[in-house]
């Protein structure tokens, strides 16, 4: 599953929309205080330097949308 | 469960684990429950198709060092978990509505307001009757001095004799 892909200076994250909702998604980012944007692609973006701070708040991302989903 | 069981649906690798769930036996909402009790322990990202299978990735959080087999099987055991208790909700909805009714009946509704325009309290018993009239009588009332003044009387009167 290669849902997270890191180019210079951000990581995208490409997930499933049948699990991951558009609005599910805008919750995330909207209670978010990091530099997160959804494209129009469906795809999340997140800036960042190091590349294993951006897997870490991508990863940290991703749970916390399963945590709106079930607590929602 | 060996690892060379035919019904096993974790495949390890070196990082990460992926756990392959048939949506036919759990419904997706048991799904995200069992991952969600796992997401402090693990980073979770769920993916597949879910009408055939669904995919569950993890994947441990920084400085956590785990047995990613052994968060499978606890992944499987809250898949069942989750069910059994999904249908005895389901099962228990009518009996736990009816005794929510019951217990929701006894109860006096609360009046809010002044005091003073006749409003009931629900935590205070008996304000609705007249208070006990020897409760509130002032030591100093005329009842009390009439009743000392013919105590004295009365003393004195032993006194002299």
């Amino acid at each position: 599953m290669d849902s997270l892909t890191f180019e210079k200076d951000k990581c995208t994250i490409k997930l499933n929309d049948r699990f991951y909702s558009k609005e599910v998604i805008e919750i995330a980012i909207n209670s978010s205080k990091e530099n997160i944007k959804l494209t129009k692609e469906g795809m999340i973006e997140i800036k960042g330097k190091k590349k294993a701070e951006l897997e870490l708040k991508a990863r940290d991302f991703c749970d916390k949308l399963l945590s709106i989903i079930q607590e929602n | 469960m060996s690892e060379n069981s035919i019904l096993d649906n974790i495949e390890i690798h070196k990082d990460f684990a992926i756990i392959s769930v048939n949506p036919k036996l759990y419904p997706l909402s048991v799904i995200y429950s069992a991952a969600y009790w796992l997401l402090d322990r693990v980073h979770i990202i769920v993916d597949g198709d879910p009408e055939t299978e669904i995919l569950i990735e993890i994947r441990p959080k920084k400085d956590e060092e785990l047995d990613l087999k052994e968060i499978g099987y606890e992944f499987n055991d809250e898949l069942i978990n989750y069910s059994v208790y999904t249908v005895q909700a389901t099962r228990n909805q009518k009996l736990r509505e009816r005794i929510i009714d019951n217990a929701l009946a006894n109860i006096e509704p609360v009046k809010t307001g002044n005091m003073n325009q006749g409003n009931v309290r629900c935590d205070v018993p008996n304000q609705n009757q007249a208070p006990d009239p020897t409760r509130f009588n002032r030591p100093n009332d005329e009842q009390d001095i009439s009743r000392v003044a013919s105590y004295r009387n009365r003393r004195e009167d032993f006194l002299k004799q």
